[in-house]
């Protein structure tokens, strides 16, 4: 039991126990230990224990850290402030020394107050009464005690039109919402400054005078903005939804229309092509590069990236054409006579629009012996071959240089392809006798219509 | 603090159910007790001349016996003491501030508040004075004379209101500077935001107000009678309609029985009954239920459904005389009158319920989306998207949650919306003198101060333009 008692320090006989600790704590920190024996074992010899710490190590370092530590001292002290008018001195609290680095103190470098400069006003524009009666007499629904008062508000309150409108109470009965204020304001800031530069050319530097402001705009947005705020949000998903269902719609009705096209077999675009441009035929099409039809006609991306090289492509083009001819040999000679006679055995000028024209020739060609076959026989010479309206056309790329291409090109389609154009709109002077042989369904020489005058600016695009 | 100059402020706010004060620049007010004030109207030969003693700091309500024993000499303000106003004729009163005082229980006490019923305004100016020399000069030991003083006001203080503030101040006590702030500005700085929505719900009424670039928009300012005071008295219906009689403190005494140890027995006293004013007992009965108001109830997360909430399981909550109470689905069903006031009234006796004012009983969400609308279109993006809630009464669990949803239910699809507030008890119930401690120990605020020579120069009005 005294053991126990011991160890925790307990008196041994009642009250003399606790003077007893009290003398123990002040006598001596620690009896030497001798060598050799542990500090458990000694302290079991020895009657009284005292309880050492035994974390020596950790108090010397915080009294090294509390040394380094910088003390500041302060004093209370009286301060002008400039930004007041009235020359009130209040106390504040300054540090005189040991401030550490980079913490701000609030008495300047010139014992001026820090925060003094913070007192900054808007720039107003104020008329004096000679320029009021000049400039400014003129509207009759603002007084000149009003824009008096208007002034001062936008001095008070550095020109929050909000906090203007809303404690705005000059007694006239007229409510002013915060766009007629900022319309006053800045009509008179605007004028004013016209006014004192001379003229609105050297005034122009000034963002007021720039963009003026513009007070119905500003109605009208504000109206379509309040709408917009006041639909909650149960109504918009409404909207939504609807919107939602309709552009389906659309989609559907589109997917439609070019399954119909394509049924018809004259589709040229895919279906996502974005660039289809819809009316009520929904065939216009604009493309950007038809000089990459294929045989077919058909818009194809080129198989290799870089540059395209035209030339070479579209005289692979237009072989594969050739080639694809029915009745061999015979049918090729007869189509390169035609092309002959029509005066382009070859292509010279290799611009976008003068080889898709000339891709579509062979090919309007092309098909242009096929109808024939079926109506003549091969006894027919070549001449009967080119319909009446061929003669036309001939005169007219006999009178054109044969050297200047770029027009010739454009021309002899054209001129084929007037009759050849099958516009989608019915057009009553559309179709003359000379269509009778050609197609009736809308086919894909709608890009002809590309190579009209009015298409020739493309040409400007190329090379 | 950066931007921050000790000048050693005192921040005042004086609102309906306590009085906040404490040195500007410090996180939470020194100062906090109730704004109620005791008043004994004394009799012209009355004879009780107490000497002032010094209040103890203690908030905790005593029971009537350690009261006793420790307030031999109570606080008593006396109004004809100091400076001889007093008209001979006119019975003179005698008022108690401070928690301390209004907890022990004298004879023929009336509990008075500052404030005008119907307007919400401070109206006896008698005890304002009071209450700022006891805030002042006992609680916080400090000369006025010294410090420049910052006061919180109502939203919807009237130009009479504030320039009398400023008079008795001036007068009275003679800082060097004063200023006057509205409360909602004050939140919202104390929420580190120069444009907002502030909800405050307080205790006699419930604030809507919009601050935009630290200005608070007056006219967006909207006002309901919900507050803490209604949902305290539904408490107390409630509780009492199912035959509990909640006791003031007063009106009982708990001893330590001799056969068990550790059990307590309560024995009546009826030596307050004929003495004790109505108005001091409904005040302590008021403490106790608002106590148990504030530790039992919490709001539902979605609305409110009386059949759903049926089956909630019990809370046990101890009155102070020994009494336990099971509370069930009323722990909802209180808080949620903030949101559908109707609820109101399927509390038995809830027509009794006065409302002088004539404000509306509106609930929290409508006062929002009313606020907002009167706000220019421009600005109510930014208001929606920085809903502050500030305001003893919003510190029941959930509320901020519930606000958030139902607001975001009426608001337009565009706006984000956000209800802010604080998670820390004590920003929350002390959010406006915060605000206030934030805001005048800035340096840059220091040009802004109202001075002693501009009042006299210019006299009180001068006030409207220095603190729009």
């Amino acid at each position: 039991m005294s053991d126990v008692k011991d160890i925790l320090g307990l008196p041994r006989q009642g009250s003399e126990g606790r003077q007893e600790k009290r003398t123990h704590a002040t006598k001596s920190v620690a009896p030497k230990v001798p060598k050799g024996m542990s500090r458990e074992a000694f302290a079991l010899l020895d009657q009284s224990h005292p309880i050492m710490p035994s974390v020596l190590g950790q108090l010397t370092k915080k009294h090294k850290a509390e040394k380094t530590r910088i003390r500041s001292k302060w004093r209370w002290k009286l301060f002008k402030n400039a930004a007041r008018t009235d020359g009130l001195e209040l106390f504040h609290w300054e540090r005189i020394h040991g401030a550490p680095e980079g913490k701000m103190g609030t008495m300047g470098a010139d014992g001026e107050y820090v925060f003094s400069k913070y007192n900054k006003k808007v720039k107003l524009h104020r008329y004096d009464d000679e320029e009021y009666r000049q400039l400014f007499s003129g509207d009759p629904s603002w007084s000149r005690e009003e824009t008096d008062y208007l002034m001062d508000m936008c001095e008070r309150f550095d020109l929050r039109f909000v906090v203007i409108a809303d404690r705005y109470d000059f007694k006239n009965g007229v409510t002013r919402r915060v766009e007629d204020l900022k319309d006053r304001y800045y009509g008179i800031a605007r004028k004013l400054i016209v006014a004192r530069e001379g003229s609105e050319k050297t005034a122009a530097h000034d963002p007021i005078v720039k963009n003026p402001f513009n007070a119905d705009h500003e109605r009208d947005r504000k109206k379509a903005l309040e709408i917009v705020m006041s639909r909650s949000a149960a109504q918009e998903r409404e909207e939504r939804a609807i919107l939602q269902q309709a552009a389906e719609i659309e989609q559907n009705r589109r997917l439609e229309s070019i399954a119909m096209q394509k049924r018809a077999g004259t589709v040229k675009v895919d279906a996502v092509d974005a660039k289809v441009h819809e009316c009520s035929y929904g065939l216009f099409e604009k493309r950007n590069s038809p000089s990459l039809c294929s045989s077919t006609g058909i818009l194809q991306k080129p198989a290799f990236p870089g540059v395209f090289p035209r030339r070479k492509q579209t005289k692979k083009t237009a072989a594969e054409i050739l080639a694809a001819l029915p009745g061999g040999q015979r049918t090729q000679k007869v189509f390169e006579s035609v092309l002959a006679e029509l005066g382009l055995p070859q292509l010279n000028a290799a611009t976008q629009a003068s080889c898709s024209a000339w891709i579509q020739l062979h090919v309007e060609v092309a098909e242009l012996l096929e109808l024939k076959k079926d109506d003549l026989g091969p006894a027919n010479g070549s001449s009967s071959l080119l319909p009446a309206f061929m003669g036309e056309a001939m005169q007219d790329r006999g009178a054109s240089s044969a050297g200047d291409t770029k027009t010739g090109a454009p021309e002899t389609p054209k001129g084929e392809a007037e009759p050849v154009l099958v516009d989608d709109t019915p057009n009553p002077s559309g179709r003359s006798r000379r269509d009778i042989n050609k197609r009736k369904t809308p086919s894909r020489f709608d890009d002809m219509a590309m190579m009209t005058p009015r298409s020739e600016s493309k040409r400007s695009r190329t090379r | 603090m950066y931007g921050g100059d000790e000048v050693n402020a005192i921040v005042i706010d004086l609102g309906a159910s306590a009085v906040k004060a404490g040195y500007a620049g410090e996180e939470s007010p020194k100062v906090h007790f109730p704004s109620c004030v005791g008043a004994i109207t004394r009799d012209k030969d009355a004879a009780e001349a107490k000497a002032n003693g010094g209040a103890g700091d203690a908030r905790d309500v005593e029971m009537a016996e350690a009261g006793a024993d420790a307030s031999t000499t109570p606080k008593k303000e006396s109004d004809a003491g100091s400076k001889s106003k007093a008209n001979g004729s006119d019975a003179t009163r005698d008022l108690y501030v401070g928690h301390f005082a209004l907890n022990y229980r004298r004879e023929n006490m009336e509990v008075v508040s500052p404030f005008d019923e119907e307007t919400g305004l401070l109206s006896d100016w008698d005890l304002v004075e009071n209450i700022w020399r006891h805030t002042l000069t006992d609680r916080l030991h400090i000369d006025p004379t010294e410090h420049p003083v910052l006061l919180a006001e109502p939203n919807f203080n009237s130009k009479e209101c504030r320039e009398k503030s400023l008079e008795i101040l001036f007068e009275t006590f003679q800082p060097p500077a004063v200023f006057l702030a509205k409360n909602a500005c004050l939140s919202s700085y104390s929420a580190g935001r120069p444009t907002s929505l502030v909800l405050d719900v307080g205790y006699k009424s419930t604030v809507a107000a919009a601050v935009h670039d630290g200005y608070l928009l007056q006219k967006s300012v909207s006002r309901s009678r919900l507050g803490g005071e209604i949902l305290t008295d539904c408490m107390q219906r409630s509780v009492e309609s199912k035959g509990v009689n909640v006791r003031p403190r007063y009106a009982f005494k708990r001893t330590e029985s001799k056969q068990n140890k550790g059990t307590f027995d309560v024995k009546d006293l009826d030596d307050y009954k004929g003495t004790t004013t109505e108005s001091y007992h409904r005040w302590s009965v008021e403490q106790i239920v608002s106590d148990l108001k504030e530790t039992v109830c919490r709001a539902s997360e979605n609305v409110f459904n009386e059949e759903e909430h049926a089956n909630i399981p019990t809370v046990a909550y101890e009155l102070p005389d020994g009494t336990e109470i099971q509370v069930g689905s009323d722990r909802f069903k209180v808080p949620e009158i903030l949101f559908n006031p109707g609820l109101v009234q399927t509390f038995p006796g809830a027509e009794a319920i006065a409302n002088p004012g004539g404000l509306p009983m509106q609930s929290v969400t409508s006062l929002v989306m009313e606020s907002i609308a009167r706000v220019d279109v421009d600005v109510r993006k930014e208001l929606y998207n920085g809903i502050i809630l500030a305001g003893g009464s919003s510190m029941l669990p959930n509320v901020r949650e519930r606000l958030e949803r139902e607001v975001l239910e009426q608001a337009p699809g565009q706006a984000r919306v956000k209800v802010i507030a604080s998670q820390n008890v004590m920003e929350r119930k002390f959010g406006v003198w915060i605000g206030g401690s934030i805001l005048a120990s800035l340096g840059s605020f220091q040009q802004c101060w109202m001075s002693k020579q501009e009042y006299e120069e210019k006299g009180a009005s001068l006030i409207h333009l220095k603190a729009p």
